[in-house]
């Protein structure tokens, strides 16, 4: 497995010199200095102008300093995943509960005024060797607590799905803004040039909060964007086959119209050798045409085996979807995609963490969703040596309230929520910060979507204030003027 | 001596930078005693490279002030940012520089992922323990001399004088750019031949890649004009409105739907669309352009239909759900939009930079900011109605200023000619017709909340039992009539009332919010509403009239205080008379949503078939004056009557005209979240506060309308008293932007013309002419644009034509060894711009060839997609199976439904920007995912089949071979023989169709040279 992986890395750089080869005759700088508008990117490591749209990645796979993660899966759970009925044990609601301790006044993002304290409903017990507290709707997980690192003082700057999601996924509350994926491609490219860079797996009920703007590549040049992708589907790559029903487009019109259309491009580079923009134009039929051949296995679960599937859940019917995915992510990262970021739960009032309604009757069902899909992922990452270099994280956009909503929901709260990691790079058996007694906001250790983002940079080689895109007279950061590594979690 | 100079200079800082952070105005302190030499040498060898070296990275200039601190110069320092001054002179322990950098206290260690030396940590302690002597006394960027140069005044400089006749010279812009050639040692590329030049053009003007028969009449075309024919021929169609809406609308983040969490269709977003591609067309002046978008309301009130100009204001997201639940963040957040998209469009000025704290890099402070979000303190984003058609508009606009006038008592209108002749006639006729009331039988009767509802033998209503705060009641009966043309509704006193009624509040009253009423037919489930046209009452409360009760405002109603104790009637007339056939039920619904207990007692309906115009209840206080002989009339009277029968026609007109259409727009009057009362329109203008550190949690002095202060001689603040209308803010907004003194405006429309026709702007960041910006590559040039264009009357069209008839523009794309090695990216025009297709020109040109475009303009934008369920209001959207051979599947791309957060995957893959940006100029892309779009992606197939029709079409009228035709069409020119050996050959295998998808996806066809 770690041979296959070495190989993808040596075909990036085969494409490069590929890339180096069609632009000779005038020279690389001037090739690159003519990528359109994305030579406009500057790394100032060095100064120097980007190449072709590529910022000068280090030998060891860094932007800025070596990485210890080089690839990334992000689970998140969108709507709010409360965190004292999860992964924060707050024996003070059971003291408190019934209690009127909440803001009198309706705070703003809270869909309506602060009912009593409310204890969990559920069991919460300490597991491994680490002691970590886990309740009882996390059974898979609980039992990988000796290899998270926690941090326990999340917190948003909003209580609202919309912004708070923005937040999460692009350092803003703000539409427009550039994702995390998105900023990695941009700053490290793909691992493996025969699949996309940054996949995303939304859930199969339905895109969340924000829809696809929380995958969008913002200011960034369009490509770096995310796939979104039915993991359901046949096919799950847009446009990789034509439809059968144009007859001229079937069987070997394929690859011998890419060669006539290779042909045709070549001779048209002639005299234009300078110009940086035809070479890419072919270096992306090359790809694509590689793509063909690459995705389908890659997307093909059929070759996985029963095992495998009863153990992601993919042959029960709670776990079906989110296990195909988990599964589906393994595949993609063990072939080169550098991010994979698999949703729980669509936008809307149901079917996803957004429990207003009712803690007991609607947190369960969703957690079981993920649960064991998630345990069957760190089990299958590790056995394959995936860790070394692979990181997971569980997120949600924010916490909610420990006052009830109605009588046993809980509204939105961005004062604290919980996040962790696993894998590489990161301690194991470790919780970083905490919420105030009720759970209510986060006092020690707060970290913000910033901190969160500068440390996942980090491990990937980035130092996230030099990663830097100038737009509308702003050299923009994922982390805005903000962000703290958080080295306490580092390994 | 030394302190005056101090002052002095002072005074011109601040001055200069009015922008800078409270630190940068403080009067520093002059230069004393303590300023020795020794003390220096230290600080310059020890403390100031240890603070660039430590502390700059966040506290300067150059980066950014964290915490609002700057260190890189001394008043830096003495003021401090967020946490107060950074340094105590001469006492180290209590100076919070030492106390960071030693970082021993909880929360309190700088820099945050380092550390200093402790040799490093000493230095600092006795540079300050001796007097912290400090030789910057002025802040790093008022270094420079003068106002930054895009606040300086434009100057019109005279077209250099060019020696060297061999150079391309077409008109002044020649002159200039050749004199940026000469400067470079740069030598221009030849004109390009009429192939490439004609596809560049056609391409730029319209977004469409010409077609054969057009480039044979351009190339056969001998005459010396030939190309300015062409231009000229190109400024005229209306394609050209078409293509430069699209970039327009890049620039101002236009979308058909909010973005955010709840993703609403604007299903009237494509008005303004429609406006802006009529407007370009049309080549409205540059002042009116500016001036109607931002308030034609008020600058052009008597065009109604050109109320969509407003969709600017609206054009960017809007987030519904921090609208509903977190009003006041909300609130600043929609203006905040609009601020950064009208003056980063408008004025190239990056304001929104200054809505934490001031500007870090230009001169626009914290104050301006505000005052920019106080001129749309009193507009919302929804939807507004207005009248599409002039002749309804003028209707309308003409019966609103007769009602306005009644129900303001405006005596001279009221006693005017007209307003005589009409009560005189009414006075005719108001009693000639008998209306016949047909009492309501009801067959169900509900109250929502809980009131006890009887009905006794007169058919009345009875409400007993519980009092709810408010109630909804719903009646429902057939009626024997075949015919109805109103309701009556009838409310009586009766002592079991608190005060005797007709209300249930203990005064007596009631208030009916709204009313409703629906039909439905035989057997039917669904139900037609029937709309109410007119209403009129006995008796109307002060500000309470029973007009409320059918304006669809739940929160306004029609009440009857202080006229206790009495029964009451009220009469609404329908629209039009609703045709009744055996086994109908109407259902009414009488909404008593004010709250207070202010529900009705006892009621009656009825219904009648008598004629429309006959359906109004006199008033009671009308009744009493026509028992007075007319001669004996007061003015007042006199004045009570005619206020009565014009208000009754006035609202009888409007109920006759069609239903107002809407636009998506920004405007003191609008319509948004349909079910709830948190966005309707509000009548007051909101009040802004300056927010400290953006804060809406620390707001400071109340925000007064304005704009930049930086922009001399323009004022910084708009003289607009508390109560005049807030239009009169977006006026002041648009008279500034337009004032031909402003230096930014004139300059950003000019700069961004020049860009999209020469691939880079003169300025290259269009939406930023701050420090942060790039600066001008030809501002001489770019002034004489600016003034050529305020001199030709603010004609875009004709500012087109000057920058494309230049020789600059004309020039051949070759790569020349001189220019690539000098000037790669061609910033000073040696050659001409090669530019792959957009989005939409690829799939427009296409089609354009194929002879499938479907050139109808305007109207409801164009879904290429299939609506699913939707999630809460956000519906899922289908991109893929779209039949592309249907009508709508042809129209040009500006038509279609932006999706702002459910992309048109081919569009978005094709670098169709995120629409939640503000895009000065697209970056174009390539990637496997789009190479595979382009070679296998429905549409293009389809196309592809089009396009292969039409050439064999060409071919058999010709008698020509295919292939020869398809690189006719496509490249614009003969195949070589080895291109037709090649071609041939694949067409046999792979048919026609085949070879125009491999002619399509290649690099001669997507760029133009």
């Amino acid at each position: 497995m770690r041979s296959s992986i070495q190989n993808q890395q040596s075909q990036r750089a085969s494409r490069r010199d590929w890339l180096r080869s069609t632009g000779d005759s005038i020279g690389w700088l001037a090739l690159t200095s003519l990528f359109g508008r994305e030579a406009m990117a500057f790394d100032d490591t060095t100064a120097k102008r980007s190449v072709g749209g590529e910022l000068p990645i280090r030998d060891d796979g860094g932007l800025h300093h070596a990485p210890k993660v080089k690839r990334v899966i992000q689970l998140f759970m969108n709507g709010g995943a409360s965190p004292m009925d999860t992964f924060d044990y707050k024996p003070a609601l059971e003291k408190h509960h019934g209690e009127s301790l909440g803001p009198k006044e309706k705070p703003e993002g809270f869909t309506a005024p602060a009912g009593a304290v409310m204890k969990s409903p559920f069991a919460f017990k300490q597991y491994g060797q680490s002691g970590r507290w886990v309740s009882e709707v996390f059974p898979h997980q609980a039992g990988w607590v000796d290899k998270m690192s926690f941090i326990m003082s999340m917190a948003s700057k909003t209580n609202v799905h919309g912004p708070g999601s923005y937040m999460m996924n692009t350092g803003f509350i703000l539409p427009g803004f550039p994702c995390f994926g998105a900023w990695v491609s941009y700053a490290l490219g793909n691992i493996a040039d025969n699949l996309p860079t940054f996949v995303v797996l939304p859930d199969n009920r339905g895109l969340p909060y924000n829809q696809r703007a929380n995958f969008s590549s913002g200011f960034l040049p369009a490509k770096h964007q995310g796939l979104v992708l039915d993991a359901a589907a046949v096919e799950p790559i847009p446009n990789l086959q034509p439809n059968q029903r144009f007859e001229f487009a079937r069987g070997a019109s394929d690859a011998e119209g890419l060669e006539l259309l290779r042909r045709l491009n070549r001779s048209h580079l002639a005299g234009r050798t300078e110009d940086s923009q035809f070479a890419s134009r072919l270096s992306a039929y090359e790809l694509a045409a590689k793509m063909q051949l690459s995705a389908p296995e890659a997307f093909d679960l059929k070759s996985e085996t029963q095992a495998t599937h009863r153990a992601y859940g993919v042959d029960q019917v709670a776990t079906e979807d989110f296990g195909r995915r988990c599964l589906l992510a393994r595949r993609l990262i063990e072939r080169g995609v550098r991010f994979v970021q698999v949703w729980s739960g669509p936008s809307g009032a149901a079917n996803n963490w957004d429990n207003h309604g009712s803690i007991i009757g609607e947190l369960p069902p969703i957690a079981k969703s993920v649960d064991q899909p998630i345990g069957a992922l760190l089990e299958d990452l590790y056995s394959r040596g995936l860790m070394e270099d692979t990181l997971v994280v569980w997120t949600t956009e924010f916490g909610r309230t420990p006052f009830a909503q109605g009588s046993v929901g809980r509204d939105h709260n961005g004062g604290s929520f919980v996040s962790w990691f696993c894998g590489a790079g990161v301690k194991e058996g470790f919780a970083y910060g905490a919420s105030d007694e009720l759970g209510y906001q986060a006092v020690e250790g707060r970290c913000y979507c910033y901190d969160f983002h500068a440390t996942l940079l980090h491990l990937l080689g980035i130092d996230h204030k030099r990663l830097t895109y100038r737009h509308a007279g702003i050299d923009r950061r994922l982390t805005d003027v903000h962000g703290r590594v958080v080295h306490e979690i580092l390994a | 001596m030394l302190r005056s100079f101090g002052l002095n200079r002072t005074l011109v800082v601040a001055l200069v930078f009015a922008s800078l952070p409270l630190w940068s105005v403080v009067a520093q302190e002059p230069i004393t005693d303590r300023r020795t030499e020794e003390q220096l040498a230290f600080f310059e060898s020890k403390v100031l490279p240890t603070l660039q070296e430590k502390c700059y990275g966040c506290h300067s200039h150059a980066t950014e002030f964290s915490g609002n601190l700057a260190l890189d110069f001394a008043s830096g320092w003495r003021v401090g940012g967020d946490r107060g001054p950074a340094i105590e002179v001469g006492n180290p322990d209590a100076s919070l520089l030492i106390r960071a950098v030693e970082g021993k206290e909880d929360g309190l260690k700088m820099p945050p992922d380092d550390s200093l030396s402790a040799e490093q940590i000493s230095w600092f302690r006795q540079w300050i323990e001796q007097g912290a002597a400090d030789p910057r006394q002025t802040p790093p960027s008022a270094n420079s001399d003068g106002p930054w140069w895009s606040l300086q005044p434009m100057q019109k400089a005279v077209p250099p004088v060019i020696e060297n006749r061999n150079v391309l010279l077409a008109n002044p812009i020649d002159a200039f750019v050749e004199d940026g050639l000469v400067k470079h040692q740069l030598t221009g590329n030849e004109k390009t031949d009429r192939r490439a030049l004609l596809r560049r053009l056609t391409v730029d003007l319209h977004g469409l890649l010409p077609t054969m028969e057009e480039l044979d009449a351009f190339v056969t075309d001998s005459r010396p004009d030939a190309y300015e024919r062409v231009v000229d021929q190109l400024l005229a169609s209306p394609r050209y409105g078409e293509r430069w809406a699209r970039h327009w609308f890049d620039w101002i983040h236009f979308a058909d739907s909010h973005g955010f969490e709840h993703d609403v269709m604007r299903l009237h977003a494509w008005r303004y669309r429609d406006y802006v591609i009529s407007a370009l067309n049309q080549d409205i002046p540059w002042v009116e352009w500016v001036e109607q978008q931002l308030a034609v309301d008020a600058l052009f009130p008597e065009r109604k239909d050109l109320v969509p100009a407003l969709g600017f204001i609206a054009a960017g997201p809007w987030d519904q759900s921090t609208a509903a639940t977190a009003q006041t963040t909300f609130d600043y957040q929609d203006r905040d939009d609009m601020v950064m998209q009208t003056m980063s469009v408008l004025a190239s000025a990056t304001v929104h930079c200054a809505r934490c704290h001031n500007h870090k890099f230009d001169p626009i402070t914290q104050a301006d900011y505000y005052a920019l979000q106080a001129v749309f303190a009193g507009v919302g984003r929804g939807n507004v109605p207005f009248d599409a058609e002039p002749s309804i508009a003028r209707q309308r606009s003409e019966a609103e200023h007769w009602k306005k006038a009644a129900l303001d008592r405006n005596a001279t209108i009221l006693t005017n000619a007209t307003a005589d002749q009409a009560v005189s006639e009414w006075e005719k006729t108001y009693h000639q017709t008998d209306v016949r009331w047909e009492p309501v039988t009801p067959s169900l009767v509900i109250a929502t909340e809980g009131t006890t509802l009887t009905v006794d033998s007169e058919h009345t209503v009875i409400a007993s039992g519980a009092r709810p705060e408010r109630e909804t009641t719903v009646v429902s009966f057939e009626t024997p009539l075949e015919q109805l043309t109103g309701l009556r509704l009838e409310v009586f006193k009766h002592e079991d009332l608190p005060m005797a009624g007709p209300g249930r509040n203990d005064n007596g009253n009631f208030h009916l919010s709204e009313i409703e009423v629906e039909h439905f037919r035989n057997g039917m489930a669904t139900s037609t509403i029937v709309p109410i046209g007119v209403s009129s009452a006995d008796f109307e409360q002060e500000g309470w009239t029973v007009a409320h009760a059918i304006d669809g405002n739940p929160k306004t109603a029609w009440g009857i205080h202080p006229q206790v104790s009495k029964d009451h009637t009220a009469i609404f007339g329908f629209r039009e008379p609703i045709s009744i056939s055996k086994g109908d039920r109407l259902v009414v619904q009488l909404k008593q949503w004010h709250g207070g207990f202010h529900t009705i007692g006892r009621f009656r309906l009825g219904v009648t078939a008598s004629p429309l115009s006959s359906l109004v209840m006199i008033p009671s206080r009308i009744e009493s004056i026509l028992k007075i002989p007319i001669l004996e009339w007061s003015p007042s009277d006199r004045i009570e009557v005619a206020a009565h029968v014009i208000l009754e026609q006035s609202n009888r007109r409007l109920s006759g005209l069609p239903p107002a259409d809407f636009v998506y727009a920004g405007s003191p009057v609008f319509e948004n979240l349909p079910q709830s009362e948190f966005y309707k329109s509000w009548n007051t203008i909101k009040k802004v506060f300056v927010l400290r550190r953006g804060d809406i949690s620390q707001p400071q002095e109340e925000a007064v309308a304005g704009t930049l202060s930086c922009v001399a001689p323009l004022p910084a603040r708009f003289q607009i008293e508390p109560d005049q209308k807030e239009s009169e803010r977006r006026v002041a907004l648009a008279r500034w932007i337009t004032d031909r003194d402003n230096p930014l405006s004139w300059r950003s429309i000019v700069n961004r013309l020049w860009g999209q026709h020469f691939g880079l702007a003169i300025v290259d960041t269009p939406n930023d002419f701050g420090r942060m910006g790039s600066l001008p590559t030809h501002p001489e040039l770019l002034d004489w644009l600016a003034l050529t264009l305020q001199e030709n009357g603010g004609s875009l069209k004709r500012l087109h034509r000057e920058m494309v008839l230049s020789g600059a523009y004309c020039r051949s794309s070759t790569s020349m060894d001189e220019g690539l090695a000098m000037d790669p990216e061609n910033r000073w025009k040696w050659r001409g711009t090669r530019r792959r297709l957009d989005a939409e020109a690829f799939r427009d040109s296409i089609l354009h060839l194929a002879g499938r475009l479907d050139l109808s303009m305007g109207g409801p934008a164009v879904q290429w997609f299939r609506l699913g369920p939707a999630i809460q209001v956000t519906p899922s959207v289908d991109y893929s199976n779209y039949d592309w051979s249907q009508k709508d599947g042809n129209r040009r791309a500006v038509y279609r439904f932006v999706y702002r957060g459910q992309q048109d995957p081919l569009m978005e893959l094709l670098d169709f920007p995120d629409a939640a940006q503000l895009i000065p100029a697209r970056t174009l892309t390539s990637s496997p995912l789009q190479a595979l779009a382009l070679w296998n992606h429905e549409f293009v197939l389809y196309a592809c089949d089009a396009l292969a029709q039409r050439i064999q079409q060409t071919a058999n009228e010709q008698g020509r071979d295919e292939t020869e035709i398809a690189f006719q069409t496509i490249y614009l020119r003969k195949p070589t023989d080895e291109e037709l050996k090649l071609a041939n050959a694949y067409r046999s295998k792979f048919s026609l169709a085949g070879l125009v998808r491999v002619l399509l996806n290649s690099s001669e066809f997507l760029y133009c040279d």
